[in-house]
Formats: structure tokens, sequence, C-alpha cells
């Protein structure tokens, strides 16, 4: 499966399994390889004062002429891609205003995001009214969901495989693989957004997160378990098969699951192949810099 | 103090319909200033009738006179300038620290500022001291702007145009060596790069690239290694030459970005008055969109100790909850000229509508705003206050009548300038005799300081001084109600409203009789108190009677 081209003339959210599973480096291969013009930027703790504070490189990425990246206003200057600003943001994290700028040659930047998921939002706005629509986010799952369903966006999910996690790797990767192909139940929209239920036989919605406790309280008689979207489910993989087993799940919010991108250290493809539903398998590609 | 009245009659929901559109609107509705001063009211009140009219079209508020395409066209300018105001950004507050994000930001409040001054008439114009003094510094400013956005161009100092072609050609060079490198790797070794910096190869594939010099390795895993490869001595020399370049373009662009700064401190002051324009005129603007949407009025500010007069009063959360019930809401009339007064009237008759419409009326029109209702003629306060029971108000040891004691020491202490003090259902929680002798008290206490005008409603019955009026709210017309039941009762909260809502008069007189309201134990049934219990009551007080 090409990666590339399921990422071009959309949003897509470049997620890891945990840090240093490989986001940024994959992000920086998609921008190797895209044919149009992009925009980048990350989302979550990593994008505002953690690593300020535990002093780890902040995410930078190799721009194109055309190209725009959200990037700390106090970091323009030191960026070589001759940056012109197309929006400043109002300071929100440690490190200050964030800036939406548009690469003037090549070269590379800083990038950071907003604090807020309505600053997410806004952010994207800008982006398509750049006239950009290949967009890049790096980060954060949890700050995926209201801004990735109003922008349609996919998720590339980044995983890294060491024979020590490699069974608990592949078993997040099936969760994620089998909920992306969930129904999707837009009738429940509202009730995430505050809104009052709908008046539905059988369903049992659940706000927030679905952790094994809330799982278990799951009525005997419910037959469909909504909920928001797929980065709600905070579950094992046996404990989503046996509700899978007991009823539907579905989610009000439905987002798309590009690719499983696993970068393996000392594991076969073999071996975690074997470990994969058909649904992940389908989804999988590997380290794209690796080279037989 | 105001808070209480704040939250008294739900003040946050009518604010919420009041958006300004630029960071200093924003920041003053934040602030959530209570004017005192009558001629600073009459001011916003000028500029946002100001608003009303220029931004007044034919669909929405008939202009007479006003031809289509006239009105036409302020329905355009008015979008025009809401989208310039939207765009307007706040001036940064840490000056040159701000570097080019801090220049994008002035020159994207000058030019916004500039399509705003146009747009407005003339005079409104001048009233809201739009004066047009940065010319020069937007000019300035636009030699480094291109279609909204904003960078330090070359032509802010030739040193950066000539450093920028040589960048331009450097990467040209670097470009062209570093293909010219990778095809070499790519023929002697089949490892082909592309565009990428890196590779993941096995090791034992890396091993004799090492040995050669053309890549450099780090462990990936057991058996492999990232690949990058190593540029030849030209590249690198270049690439030295191109870092040296771009540390000279990095002064160049602080020296120019310091030069525009210095410019943009030289106009410290006009930007301040440009701000202080905005946001006047934002606040207006924003008062008159929020008019429109609610059919609001301009109130009419009367001299101290004038009375409160209310014609077509609308209670905002109630006319939008009984709208949600398909009912209809009965605006209120009603004049209060005496400085005290005590509402009385039946359960769910509208006491306690009344105190929270009077108390959203003042407090709108003290921060500024139109008011819903089609006349509200009151004197300006020092200060408004309510004591009402708030279910949220807790205090550790105090009982609910405690807290509403509380609650009432707080407002009184603010007594020693004029006050509008409401108080709804006042010692609820007590025995009626001693709740009748609290009120006596307050009442009595308020007759003799002629800075408070009191509004009380209650169900209890206490000696009146004569500078207070007894009132009644009209109440529910049982007559006409058993006339059309007899007896029945309707099923579902929102039967039992629209019943309640049909035979209940909204509305204010002279309670001059002073006996109370007897209809509790009809609202009780219709609300679906059993029968059995309604009867018992009746009897009880039918005995009552008899005895008296």
């Amino acid at each position: 499966m090409d990666p590339i081209s399921q990422l071009e003339g959309r949003t897509t959210f470049i997620v890891g399994s945990r840090k240093n599973a490989g986001k940024t480096t994959f992000l920086n291969y998609v921008l190797a390889r895209r044919r149009r013009p992009a925009a980048c930027l990350s989302v979550g703790v990593e994008s505002g004062t953690a690593d300020r504070v535990f002093g780890t490189p902040k995410p930078r990425v190799r721009l194109r002429p055309g190209d725009a990246a959200v990037v700390p206003a106090s970091s323009l200057a030191s960026s070589d891609a001759a940056l012109e600003i197309l929006q400043v943001y109002p300071a929100a994290t440690a490190i200050g205003r964030p800036a939406l700028a548009r690469a003037r040659r090549e070269g590379t930047a800083e990038i950071t995001g907003p604090a807020t998921n309505s600053g997410l939002g806004g952010m994207l706005r800008d982006i398509a009214e750049a006239g950009i629509d290949t967009v890049l986010v790096d980060g954060a799952v949890d700050r995926i969901t209201q801004a990735a369903a109003r922008a349609e966006a996919g998720i590339v999910y980044v995983t890294r495989v060491e024979p020590g996690t490699l069974a608990s790797a592949a078993d997040a990767a099936s969760l994620l693989a089998e909920a992306a192909e969930c129904a999707a139940a837009p009738g429940w929209a509202d009730f995430f957004c505050g809104g009052s239920a709908p008046a539905i036989s059988g369903d049992h919605a659940v706000r927030g997160a679905l952790t094994p406790s809330r799982a278990a309280e799951v009525p005997r008689d419910a037959r469909r378990l909504v909920l928001e979207d797929l980065t709600k489910v905070f579950i094992g993989w046996r404990e989503w098969s046996a509700l899978r087993r007991r009823l539907k799940i579905v989610f009000a919010r439905r987002l798309r699951l590009k690719a499983i991108a696993a970068n393996l250290y000392n594991v076969t493809p073999r071996e975690l192949e074997a470990r994969l539903t058909p649904a992940a398998r389908a989804k999988l590609v590997y380290n794209p810099y690796l080279t037989k | 103090m105001n808070e209480t009245a704040a939250k008294f009659c739900e003040f946050d929901e009518f604010l919420a319909h009041y958006a300004p559109l630029t960071p200093y609107g924003r920041e003053e509705k934040a602030r959530g200033t209570f004017y005192s001063s009558p001629q600073e009211l009459e001011n916003i009140y000028d500029l946002t009738a100001d608003f009303v009219a220029f931004s007044r079209n034919r669909a929405a508020l008939p202009a007479v006179g006003a031809t289509s395409s006239a009105s036409g066209r302020n329905k355009a300018k008015a979008d025009k300038l809401a989208w310039h105001l939207r765009h307007i950004p706040e001036l940064p507050s840490d000056g040159p620290a701000s570097g080019p994000a801090g220049l994008f930001l002035v020159h994207r409040f000058l030019s916004n500022f500039k399509a705003v001054a146009r747009l407005l008439p003339a005079p409104l114009a001048k009233k809201l001291g739009f004066r047009w003094n940065c010319a020069e510094l937007l000019t300035l400013l636009d030699r480094g702007a291109q279609s909204g956005a904003f960078h330090i161009a070359d032509s802010f100092s030739p040193v950066l145009a000539k450093l920028r072609r040589a960048i331009t050609d450097t990467d040209r060079h670097l470009s062209g060596l570093r293909a010219e490198r990778l095809a070499g790797i790519r023929k002697r070794s089949g490892l082909d790069f592309g565009n990428l910096d890196f590779l993941v190869i096995a090791e034992d594939r890396a091993r004799p690239l090492c040995e050669s010099g053309c890549v450099f390795t780090e462990p990936y895993d057991a058996g492999r290694v990232t690949a990058k490869p190593i540029m030849t001595p030209a590249w690198l020399e270049l690439s030295g030459e191109r870092e040296r370049l771009r540390a000279e373009e990095g002064k160049a662009e602080a020296l120019a970005c310091a030069e525009l700064w210095a410019a943009v401190a030289g106009a410290g002051a006009e930007l301040e008055a440009c701000a202080r324009a905005v946001e006047l005129c934002d606040r207006a603007f924003a008062r008159a969109r929020m008019a429109r949407e609610l059919s609001l009025s301009r109130p009419e500010l009367s001299p101290a100790d004038s009375p409160i007069k209310v014609s077509g009063a609308r209670f905002l959360p109630l006319e939008r909850t009984l709208a949600g019930y398909d009912l209809p809401y009965t605006p209120l009339d009603f004049v209060f000229d005496k400085r005290l007064a005590v509402i009385h009237g039946s359960n769910m008759g509208g006491k306690t509508v009344v105190l929270k419409t009077v108390t959203l009326l003042q407090l709108a029109a003290q921060s500024g705003f139109f008011v819903p209702a089609k006349k509200y003629s009151a004197p300006v306060f020092a200060g408004l206050a309510a004591v009402w029971g708030d279910p949220d108000d807790k205090a550790e040891g105090l009982s609910a009548f405690g807290l509403e004691m509380e609650a009432f020491n707080r407002a009184w202490a603010a007594a020693g300038e004029p006050l509008l003090l409401v108080m709804d259902e006042f010692a609820r929680t007590t025995n009626a005799a001693e709740a009748s002798a609290l009120i006596s008290g307050v009442l009595g206490e308020a007759a003799s300081n002629r800075h408070v005008h009191l509004m009380l409603a209650t169900h209890f019955r206490a000696a009146l001084p004569r500078e207070a009026a007894a009132l009644r709210m009209l109440g529910f017309d049982t007559a006409a109600f058993r006339k059309q039941y007899k007896g029945k009762t309707t099923a579902g909260l929102r039967e039992k409203l629209k019943t309640i809502n049909r035979f209940m008069r909204y509305g204010l007189a002279a309670d001059k009789s002073g006996a109370g309201p007897a209809d509790a134990l009809n609202i009780a049934a219709i609300l679906g108190v059993p029968a059995r219990i309604i009867k018992a009551a009746e009897r009880s007080m039918e005995e009552k009677n008899a005895g008296n």
C-alpha cells in the first residue's frame, strides 16, 4: 500500500503508540515523498510545555517552497525556510504565540500547535484558506476528536514493535483496525456535544472514555454500545473482543484509519502479521525507510 | 454585590448574545463593567443607536424613506465592517520582543483599522475617535506584506536582497552536488536515498559502504543500521558557506526588524488611540447587533428617586422556555412609583419573574445595553443586589436561613449609596410570624434610608411603612378554570404548565384588599397533588375560616 496517495488532499493525524514510536520520522517521510504542497502542525503535550520541561528536541520538519507549518513565533527567525507569516495566534502555551507560516524556500522549521480543540479547528480553517489541502498533524490521539470529525480526517497509527512489546502492540493495532471498521451512528453526535440522548431502543451510550470498569457496566440487554469515536476506546483487546461478541459497537463520529505504520526492532514482519487480525493486516505498512 | 443580581436574573444568558468581534471588545465583555454614570451610559446608548441606524436594512428593520438599494448597501457595509473587525488582532504588548510576528500583528491591525475607518460614516468615525494618523507606518509595513502575509522582505534592506540571492544560488549548487553524490552511491551500491535523509539497511550490507566512506551508520536493531550518505568535501565546503550566509541573513533580518519596531514605537500613542477607537466601535456595533437580534430598546435614564416604569418587558430566559413548550409569553407592564414595593401573589403567579425582569432590565441598562422591553425608564443606581436563597450559596455551618441572612447582610452593607435591592421570598425558611416580623424590620429600615430602592416578593403579610407600595400579581383565574375543567385533571408536565399558563393572569395591580391569594390549592391540584390531599386541605381551610 502506498501511504502517500492515501494522505494527499486531506487532513491526517499521525498518532503514535507511545513516545518515540516514530511519528515525526514518518511525517518527514510523507513530506519528502508527497507531490502537493502540505501544511504541518503538532498537537498534544509535545507541542506545549513538555519538551521545554524535559529538554527533548521539538519536532522539526523539512518544508518546500509553498508549504506551511504552525511554528512557535519565537522560532521564525531561526528557521532557514524564509518563512512568511500567514496568521499569529494568541499565546496559549509556554512556547508563546504559535504562528502559521509559509516557506518561501526549502528549509526546516520547528512545529508546534494549538492548546485547545477549538484552536486546532481555527488553524485547520486558516490552512484551508491558504489554499493547502494536505495537512499532516503530528500528535496526540486524545486531541483528534472534534477537529478530526470536522475535517473528514484520517489517522495513521505509528507503532514501535519490539520483542517485549510484540503481543501488546499487535493487540493495540488490531483493536484500532477493528474499531475503525465499526459503523457510524451520526444520530448520537449531538449527545456527545452535551445534547440529549436520542430515544433508540437497545442503545447504551458512554460519554467519555470506555474504560474496563465502564465496559463492565454495559447493561446485559444492550444491543448497541455507542461511543463518541475510536479515540475513546481505553480497553484491551480481550475486553473489546468480549464486548463485540455480545453487542454491536458504533461511533457517533467515524474516523478513518489510513494506515498502521510499524517500525520493527528485532521482530520480523511474519511474527507481527501472525498476531494481527485481517483488518489490521490490510492497513499495515512497514517503516518506509527500510531497504532490502 | 452586582454578581448576586446577575445570577438571580440569569444575566449570563443575556450576555451570551453579546458577541464582540475584536480582542478589545472581548476584553471589555470579560471586564463586565457596571456603569453608574448616566453620562457614560448615554454615550454608550448613543453609539449603539448610531450603529443600529448604520446596519439597518430592509429585511431586518424597515427604514422610513430608505430605498431598497440604499438599505442593501448598508447591509453590505455592515457585513464588511464585521469582517474587518473580526480580523483585527490585539496589538502585541511585548513590543520588539515579539519580532516579525508582532510586526505582522501591527500590520494586520492597521490594514483592518484603515478599512473600518473608511466604512464608517464620517460623523460616527469621528465620535469613535477613528483618526487615521498611521498612514506612514502602514505604508512602511506594506513593503513586507502580500495578500495578507507578512515577512521581512528584501525591500527592507539591500543587504538582505543580496544575501538571499546568494543563498538561492548556493542552494541550487548544493542540490546539484547532493544529486551527483547520491547518484554515485546508487551506482556503486544500489542504495537509492532519493530525497530521504537516511535509510535502514542490513548491517552486513552497510559495512563495505561504510569502509568506502559512502555512508555513515548508526545501530538500528540487532541486524540493521541507519545509513546516512556522506557528502563530498565540495558539498561540505559549500554547506559551510550556506550556513555563513544564513547567519548573515539572520543578522540583516534582525536589523531590519529592529528598524521597523522603532517606527512602530514612534507611533505608539497613535496606535493606542486606534485600539481605544476599535474597542468603542466593536462594543457599540456588537450591542447594536444584539439589539436587533433580541428586539431590544434604548432605556431611559431618569433622575434619582424617579419611579421605575416598565412596558412590554420580557424576561428572556422564560420567554425561551415557554417557546419550547409552545406557550405564549405575556410581556409585563408595571410602574414602581414608590421607593419600596412589596409584591404578593399566587404560587406560579409571576412574582419572581417580575423581580427577575426588573433586575435584568436594570443590570442590562447599567451595563450599557439596550433592554428587552418596549419602554424602560429608571434611575441609575450605584449597585444592584439580590437576596433570593441562591441554591449554590453554601457556607459551612450555616443553614438555608443563615445563608439568606448572610446574603442580606452583604447586600445591606452597600446601602450607603443608591442601591436597588431585590428580595425574593425573604425568610421563607422560618415560621410565618417571625418571617413577617423580619420583613417588617427590613421595610422599616429601608424606609428610613433614602438610598435604598427595595422590591420584595413574599407570601407573608407585614405592616407597611408609607414609603412602601403594596402590589399583587393578578393571579389565577379560579372561576374561569372551574368553569372549564369542572374537577378534571391534566396529565403530563407540558399539559399542566399549559393549563396554569392559560388561566394565570400575569400582571401587577395595587393590593388594596390586604388578603392573600387563595389559589395555591388549585395550582397544586393541576400539578397533580392527589385529590384526597387537596380535599383535606380545603376542609382544613374551611374549618379555619369558620373559626375566624
